[in-house]
Formats: structure tokens, sequence, C-alpha cells
């Protein structure tokens, strides 16, 4: 089984752009397969040379000409890599940063052992070789920034079947039983609108053609927040899922992940390859005080 | 979401949208008026939820008219919604009014 976890870590990242460019960025998402990036491109002053505009500001559009299907060199984390890792890029976004900052991500292209060593240097609590020839694994249970704890709860599973009807259904109850719960007005919308952006996740790219066409949510409720898990049956196909987390927004939705970082705690996802895919989120309740709201 | 015209000028016209935006196309109705080289007013305030979706189709008709050097007034949106899109880096691409 592999997990891979949204980690307490966040790791400096160099990218060669070309002979003579680098640029720097962070990462918080690591996987023995794949990464993604915010990088800054300010100071790739060569790299940018054709590519900024009559406005000053780099156009998008020429950047990921020059940054995507392209093999770059990456070294990540304070282990220096003399030897820089491979990876291919698959997307380049702008960030909701304004000027050059671009969220990409990329899929390692066969790293070898040397290169697979220094990602453990990089990030030690995230990839633990299990053995000479078998995947990676995380080294322990979930590994979250913050550490939730919501007290004596009360737990709400159920089982649907994948519609857009239920989805939605699912997303209102969601928000309703977290307004029952406590949580404020404005963390009620928040705690709607990531519900519904990874219950359409798991509607979309987590349904199968068979009788395991469904959705299972776990919901746990206590004095100090909430846990959110939404399980589909479909685990193999997450690498395939795209990256919303800024697309050009002509193209389609806008944001969807990055709300999710945004609005909840924290959160991870979880694969069981080919057979389930779980993300979870915790939400901590802040109470009506803190957002300003009168005390009932 | 449901829609009212609420006044009609000679060149623009000013809209009420009540429930809420959550497709891709939810603000295809815009369209219409945009064809008719009309300014649209949009009037928010009994919208109750944007989702990402929603959030991208509003960017893209206040883009669309722009594109045709018309515009497309937004007022009255919730604070929680509109501190999403200033999250998402979306509200400075719309012509808030208020």
């Amino acid at each position: 089984m592999r997990r891979y976890h949204r980690a307490e870590f966040a790791r400096e990242v160099q990218v060669f752009l070309d002979s003579d460019t680098t640029a720097h960025g962070l990462t918080r998402d690591l996987t023995p397969e794949s990464v993604s990036i915010f990088l800054s491109l300010k100071g790739a002053q060569s790299f940018l040379k054709g590519v900024i505009g009559s406005d000053g500001q780099a156009k998008l559009s020429e950047v990921r000409k020059k940054l995507v299907d392209q093999i770059i060199l990456i070294s990540i984390g304070d282990a220096h890599v003399s030897e820089p890792l491979d990876l291919r890029v698959l997307r380049v976004d702008p960030s909701w940063q304004k000027g050059y900052d671009l969220f990409i991500a990329g899929r390692f292209q066969n790293l070898n052992d040397f290169q697979i060593k220094e990602l453990e240097k990089a990030c030690p609590s995230v990839l633990v070789r299990q053995s000479s020839d078998a995947p990676y694994r995380s080294s322990s249970l979930p590994i979250f920034r913050k550490k939730l704890e919501i007290g004596e709860s009360e737990k709400v599973q159920l089982q649907y079947s994948n519609s857009y009807p239920n989805v939605r259904s699912t997303r209102d109850f969601v928000a309703g039983l977290a307004g029952y719960h406590g949580f404020s007005e404005e963390e009620v919308y928040q705690i709607k609108l990531i519900s519904d952006e990874l219950l359409m996740n798991a509607f979309l790219y987590g349904s199968r053609e068979d009788d395991l066409n469904n959705t299972n949510l776990n919901l746990t409720f206590g004095p100090e927040g909430m846990v959110f898990e939404v399980i589909d049956h479909a685990g193999a196909h997450f690498n395939d899922r795209p990256y919303h987390l800024r697309r050009d927004v002509r193209s389609g939705p806008v944001g969807g992940l990055a709300l999710v970082e945004a609005y909840s705690d924290d959160w991870q996802v979880e694969i069981n390859n080919g057979n389930f895919t779980k993300v979870t989120y915790f939400k901590s309740k802040t109470g009506p005080e803190e957002n300003g709201e009168a005390s009932a | 979401m449901n829609y009212e015209e609420v006044s009609d000028g000679e060149d623009r016209i000013q809209i009420s949208c009540e429930g809420s935006i959550e497709n891709s196309n939810d603000f295809q109705f815009l369209e219409t008026y945009l064809n008719r080289d009309l300014n649209v007013d949009l009037d928010l305030t009994g919208l109750s939820y944007v989702n990402s979706c929603g959030f991208g189709a509003m960017v893209e008709e206040s883009m669309n008219f722009a594109d045709k050097g018309l515009e497309l007034t937004i007022k009255g949106l919730k604070p929680t919604i509109r501190k999403t899109l200033a999250l998402l880096g979306a509200e400075e691409l719309l012509h808030f009014v208020d």
C-alpha cells in the first residue's frame, strides 16, 4: 500500500532552468514519484528574457512553453544534491500570488538509488525504504502539520451512490451538521466549499463502472473541531487527477485544492493502489467570539 | 441560480441573482446581453453560495464583457464569498461597485 501524505515539512527547492539560471521555490508535496513546487522566477532574468510582455509581466504561455515537456533539474532540501534530480514538468500554473510565482507539478523519471537517498535525506519523515525492490511507503501513521484534538466526539458514517445530486445533498448535509455542532457561519461556508471540492473530485475521478460505484464519508465532530474523510474506490487513478491549484480562469475551475489548503487546518491524501483513495481534512472550531459573532 | 431583470436602460441593464453558482454554465445567460452590447449591473445580494466552478464562471464572463469594451459590475456579494475570491486572486478580475 502506498500512502502519500501532506506532511509536516516545507523544503526549499532549487530548479535549474538552464545552464546558468537557477530559480528558488518551496515544496510541501513530495513522493518518490512526483513533486509540486511553488516556484519564484523573480531572479531568473536570463530565463525570462523574451517572455516579458509590454506590461513588464512574464507571459505565462511563453513560460509554459519553456518549462512544460522539458527535462529540468532540481534539488530539494537542506542536503546538497551534487547530482540533481530529473523531473518532467506536467503542469505550470500561475499561483494566486502576483508576479512571477508559479505552481508547477512534475513527475520524477527513473530516479537512481543515489537520487532516492537524497530524497530520503531531504524529507526523512515522509519517505522510508521498505526493502531494496519494494515500493516506498510512509514510516508512520498519517502525519499532519497540526495535531487536532477534537475532544469527545460524535461520528457519522454514510455511503452514497455517485451522482451529482448526491454530491450536492451530501455537501449540504455536511455543512448543516457543522452548523449544528457550533461552527461559525463563515466556517460553515468554508466547510461547505471544501467538502464540495473533495466530494466532487471523488465523484469525477473516483467512480468505477461496476457495483462499487459508491463513495464513503466519515465525519467526526467534537468540541474543538471536525475530521472529514471521503473515500472513493478508484485509488489507481489519483496520479492522473489534474491539479486545480490555479488554472487559467478561462479554461475551467479555479483553485479547488487551494481552497482545501486554505480553509482546512490540514489535509492529506492516502492511496491504496487500485482499491481506494481517501482524502482527509481537519477543521478546528474558532468559536463565535474569534469570528466577531455575538455569543448566543 | 435564478435571475431577474430589475431595470432596463438603453445600453445598461440591472439584474438581480439569487441561489448559488456552482456550474461553469451558470452565468451563460449573460451571453444574451453581451451579444446585445449591453452593460450589465449584477446585484448578487441573494446569492448564498459559489464554488470553484462558479468563481471561474464569474471571472470568465467578466473578462468576456471587458474584451468587448463592456462593463459587468457586481455588488452585494456576501463577504465570505468575496473573501474566497480574494484568496484565489480573482477579486481583482471582477468589477465591484461596493
